[in-house]
């Protein structure tokens, strides 16, 4: 690469090209104050702190708006320009409250740094003071008018990086205040403003006086919310914790965080956690101490496996705890009590993304973040990577900055919809035919001649048109591609036949993909063996006797049951205990009543939570179980990143870490695991599972899927006395129940609501905020009503993950053939008035 | 935010938009005139002519609500009937306006930014109308006034009811 000389104060440097004079200067590590400057933005020239003298230009120039050209010469420092960046400091300074002693940035702040770096500030302004106040109209950031110094970061990081929008400039002018539109609701509470804002201009609110930082111990750990696996940086005092903020420019989100990354981690120390072991006797909870408890779990479990075989024990693993936990969990179940029943609520999304991934013979490139980033184009099919996994989203919106171009389809309109540069809507539940379509074009199968172009364009609801343009859009650029497919397509019949066939399309093609994971440990608990045909690594059943040698056990030679049918034989009674680690089926999983019947008919249930949950209260032994913050471990990300954390703040008296429990368990029955900590842990899985993360696709491949018949259905069809189709759509501020414990992400949406389009609403005679009942053939629900003008008549939307409302109650539980997932994205309903 | 997603113009105020955005290259541009119909519209931009011209040219509201607040002509309170705009910049001051002001603010009793209690007037101070010469001047709704005496501000604002 070509370089440029520039000299800075007398002294020559090489530098790359194409950088601003502020940016030479940053890499230089010469220094240049500034406010407005902020490397990831726009470069605005406000603030005029960084004003330099390039030689032979007569005036001073802003750094940060002028190019840096070869044979420059740049003065940073001399009387002219400390006098005039010193006039700009005291012209800050005229208005500036000056209430440092109780400002939540103080110690951070660059208006106190370059204050004290400058000292002798002249005052020479007598402005009456504006008393602007400071505005609470955000629930979750403070902006105090008056101590803004207008470097307008926030407006851009707002609309540049988060594209939101939702701050802007107003009443421009001696007075000008950064706010938000009277009323709000364009905010989604990343929180960046806060972070760019020089001053304690932005703050906040869950912090507000929560400590200067020498009182503060900061650590950074992975968010235990989605997929995208982004780092935080942890802020306790007194061992308790005080404030998320991202790390500076670290890990996959590099400074950016979401909602529930930033604002969601209230659940930590909410006065529900669970600190002591529940024992169910005579019908109620009584509290028991550890080793009572554990003692009692493993004479009821030996019991059960004595009467009646280890093959009536079943265990959930958590897509929310760490590899580590998952591997223990899964040996625990093959090794201590013999049984392959393992699953995890991965079923419903990328256990089915993952059978097909086994299923394709084709190896297809795996985009990371950094690919979606520098895309020219991201095709989406069912999936809100905005909403669940926002920070891929910001990648896609860096994308788009670029110059690159968003399709998208859905039948649902959402955040994604709305950002796209094209939304195809097709129709509910036409996924798969659609990816049928695009295979059809695209792969020259002939397995796939017993389709017709026409029939699956008209289960689509698309035209051919549009058919034909999708085609071309994998057709060009290939290597600049990503397909990003999400639950639509997972949870759809066929599903994981679809990822295949889109595997081998973009195999063929030469473009890269990425699942959209909603929970933090999904692919991590999937690779850790959390399935019941597949050992750590994903390693079929038939290398088990390498694990049984390193384990010291035999494992079940067939393949266990997937979760819906380890509920399908509770209810037979063919299966008699259930050990559920850290998730909440009863509120997580389609079709509650049915959910509910399997879990009652169990004569043991153990479950492991930090709360207790619905499915805790079901449970005869409830074990409490730390979060991530008091925990060490791993998580993997949607992209396959394993991503290392410490534990950073103390567990409370009674509570344990899920390894921990599994191993004292395990000595308990008798086979205890000679493990010392994670680190010993981590070695074993580490010799197991030889570069965790890639894996091993032709010898772990299974047999290819089998297409769906050229006559099936997918889309939910017609009923009179369901006129309405639900689609459910996921929430930025809900995903389980971490986030319904989270105070932060409550005050930012407090209960869920459906849309509704204005047209049905006048026929209803319903209006925004009214109650209506919700009533499937499976179950009902009340909510309120947000009316919406963008979704087509005869559809309703709503999220799922709220406590309040939960969608998945009106859901059947019908599972695809090939990956065993519950189809959950649509159900017809009737709506009636309360 | 209550009823913002469906706050909307109405059918020949959207063809008016229309036309409007024939003019520039990106509906972002437009904002201005479309501001300038929603306040027409709605009387004011107050929270549904913010969700209308927003949902029209989609953009955010907080960017349509940054404009409306920094330019004077638009009003986020539904004014009079009628609005006055006298002028307070330097020509018009030096040649009395300031006197005018009181004039006006006596004999319709209400105070600058104000409108009166039956609704007939809002008086408003106006940045330079660039009718120096003629100083000092005011605008009534859209007709302008120069060369003002309070006896002339008196004949003037009987044609307004
Ligand atoms: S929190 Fe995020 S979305 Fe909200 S105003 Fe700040 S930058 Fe914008
Ligand atoms: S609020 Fe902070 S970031 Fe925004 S303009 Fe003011 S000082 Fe800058
Ligand atoms: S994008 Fe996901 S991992 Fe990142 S902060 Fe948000 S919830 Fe956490
Ligand atoms: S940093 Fe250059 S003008 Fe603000
Ligand atoms: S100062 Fe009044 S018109 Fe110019």
């Amino acid at each position: 690469m070509s370089t440029i000389k520039i000299t800075f104060d007398d002294k020559m440097y090489e530098t790359e090209p194409g950088l601003t004079v502020i940016q030479a200067a940053d890499r230089l590590g010469v220094f240049i104050p500034r406010f407005c400057y902020l490397e990831k933005l726009s470069p605005l020239g406000g603030c005029r702190m960084c004003l330099v003298t390039l030689k032979g230009v007569p005036k001073l120039q802003t750094a940060c708006t002028t190019p840096a050209k070869d044979g420059m010469e740049i003065i940073t420092r001399s009387e002219e320009i400390h006098k005039a960046r010193k006039a700009m400091l005291e012209f800050q300074l005229a208005q500036h409250p000056l209430d440092c002693f109780y400002c939540d940035k103080a110690t951070e702040c660059d208006l106190q740094d370059l204050t004290y770096l400058f000292a002798d500030i002249e005052h020479r302004y007598d402005f009456p003071p504006h008393k602007r106040g400071t505005v609470y109209e955000n629930r979750l950031i403070e902006r105090n008018l008056e101590r803004c110094v207008h470097c307008e970061r926030c407006i851009r990081v707002c609309g540049e990086i988060q594209g939101a929008h939702a701050v802007n400039a107003t009443k421009r002018g001696r007075v000008t205040e950064m706010r938000e539109v009277p009323g709000g609701g364009e905010c989604q509470y990343c929180g960046h403003c806060i972070d760019v804002c020089p001053v304690g201009a932005n703050l906040d609110r869950l912090f507000t006086y929560g400590g200067r930082p020498f009182q503060m111990e900061m650590g950074d750990s992975i968010c235990p919310y989605c997929g995208c696996g982004c780092t935080v940086s942890l802020n306790m005092r007194d061992e308790k914790l005080v404030r998320v903020r991202p790390g500076v420019d670290t890990g996959v989100n590099k400074g950016s965080l979401c909602a529930r990354g930033r604002f969601g981690w209230g659940f930590v120390h909410d006065p529900a956690r669970l600190t002591r072991p529940l024992i169910r006797k005579e019908g109620k909870f009584v509290e028991a101490g550890w080793d009572e408890t554990l003692l009692y779990v493993a004479t009821r479990l030996e019991k059960i496996i004595k009467e009646k075989g280890p093959g009536v024990v079943g265990g959930i693993g958590s897509v929310r705890s760490t590899d580590e936990a998952n591997y223990l969990f899964q040996r625990f179940l093959r090794t201590v009590i013999g049984s392959n029943h393992i699953d995890s609520s991965a079923r419903l999304n990328y256990a089915a993304a993952l059978a097909g991934w086994l299923g394709t013979k084709e190896d297809a490139r795996e985009a990371t973040f950094e690919n979606v980033r520098e895309a020219h184009r991201v095709l989406v099919i069912g999936a809100d990577p905005l909403e669940t996994n926002p920070i891929l989203g910001l990648a896609i919106k860096a994308m788009q900055n670029r110059g690159g171009t968003l399709w998208i389809t859905d039948p649902r309109v959402t955040l994604t919809t709305r950002l796209s540069n094209r939304h195809f809507p097709i129709s509910a539940g036409a996924e798969v035919p659609l990816i049928l379509a695009l295979a059809r074009a695209g792969l020259k199968d002939p397995s796939l001649s017993e389709f017709r172009d026409t029939d699956l364009a008209a289960r689509t609801g698309l035209s051919s048109e549009d058919l034909a343009e999708l085609a071309a859009f994998l057709e060009e650029d290939a290597a600049k591609t990503v397909i990003l497919a999400g639950r639509g397509v997972t949870q759809a019949p066929f599903g994981a036949t679809a990822i295949s066939l889109l595997l081998r399309l973009a195999a063929t093609k030469g473009a890269s993909y990425l699942f959209t994971l909603d929970k933090n440990n999904e692919r991590g608990s999937c690779e850790m063996g959390v399935l019941p045909d597949r050992l750590p690594g994903l390693a079929p059943l038939s290398e088990k006797a390498r694990f049984e040698k390193a384990w010291g056990g035999r494992i079940p030679e067939t393949p266990g049951y997937s979760a819906y049918e380890m509920l399908q034989a509770a209810r037979e009674g063919k299966l008699s205990a259930l050990y559920i680690m850290g998730e909440n089926p009863l509120v997580d999983f389609p079709d509650t009543k049915f959910v509910e019947e399997a879990l009652g008919s169990l004569d043991f249930l153990v479950v492991q939570d930090l709360f207790r949950t619905r499915t805790a209260s079901m449970a005869d032994v409830v074990l409490p179980a730390a979060s991530f913050a008091e925990k060490s471990g791993s998580f993997t990300n949607l992209e396959g990143r394993v991503q290392r954390f410490p534990s950073l703040i103390p567990t409370e008296e009674g509570v344990r870490a899920d390894a921990r429990i599994l191993v004292e368990l395990s000595r308990k029955m008798g086979k205890g695991f000679a493990l010392k900590n994670i680190a010993s842990l981590r070695a074993e899985i580490d010799s197991l599972v030889p570069m965790n993360g890639t894996r091993r696709k032709l010898e772990v491949m299974g047999p290819p899927l089998s297409l769906p018949g050229a006559e099936m259905h997918w889309g939910p069809g017609e009923d009179p006395d369901y006129p309405y189709v639900l689609l459910l759509t996921s929430s930025l501020y809900r995903n389980g129940s971490m986030s319904n414990r989270a105070v932060g992400l409550k005050k930012a949406q407090q209960k869920a609501c459906v849309l509704l389009n204005e047209g049905d609403a006048a026929v209803l005679k319903t209006g925004e905020g009214d109650k209506v009942m919700l009533i499937s053939k499976y179950g009902e629900i009340q909510v309120g009503v947000k009316l919406c003008h963008e979704i087509p008549g005869g559809t309703l939307q709503m999220p799922e993950g709220f406590s309040d409302a939960n969608p998945k109650s009106l859901l059947p539980h019908e599972l695809d053939q090939v990956s065993r997932t519950p189809m959950a994205r649509f159900v017809r309903v009737k709506i009636r008035k309360i | 935010m209550q009823g913002t997603m469906t706050a909307k113009f109405s059918e020949e105020m959207l063809k008016r938009i229309e036309e409007i955005l024939k003019r520039y290259a990106t509906k972002r541009a437009a904002v201005l005139p479309v501001l300038y119909l929603a306040q027409k519209e709605f009387g004011c931009i107050n929270d549904t002519a913010l969700a209308a011209v927003s949902r029209a040219l989609k953009i955010s509201r907080a960017d349509v609500y940054g404009l409306a607040t920094f330019y004077s002509m638009f009003h986020e309170e539904p004014l009079g009937r009628n609005v006055i705009f006298l002028c307070d910049n330097l020509a018009c001051t030096l040649l009395g306006a300031e006197s005018l002001r009181d004039h006006l603010e006596k004999k319709l009793d209400i105070r600058m930014g104000e409108t009166t209690a039956d609704g007939r007037f809002t008086l408003k101070n106006a940045e330079c109308l660039g009718a120096c010469g003629q100083a000092p001047v005011m605008l009534v709704n859209d007709d302008f006034y120069e060369g003002l005496t309070e006896a002339r501000i008196d004949e003037v604002l009987e044609k307004y009811k």
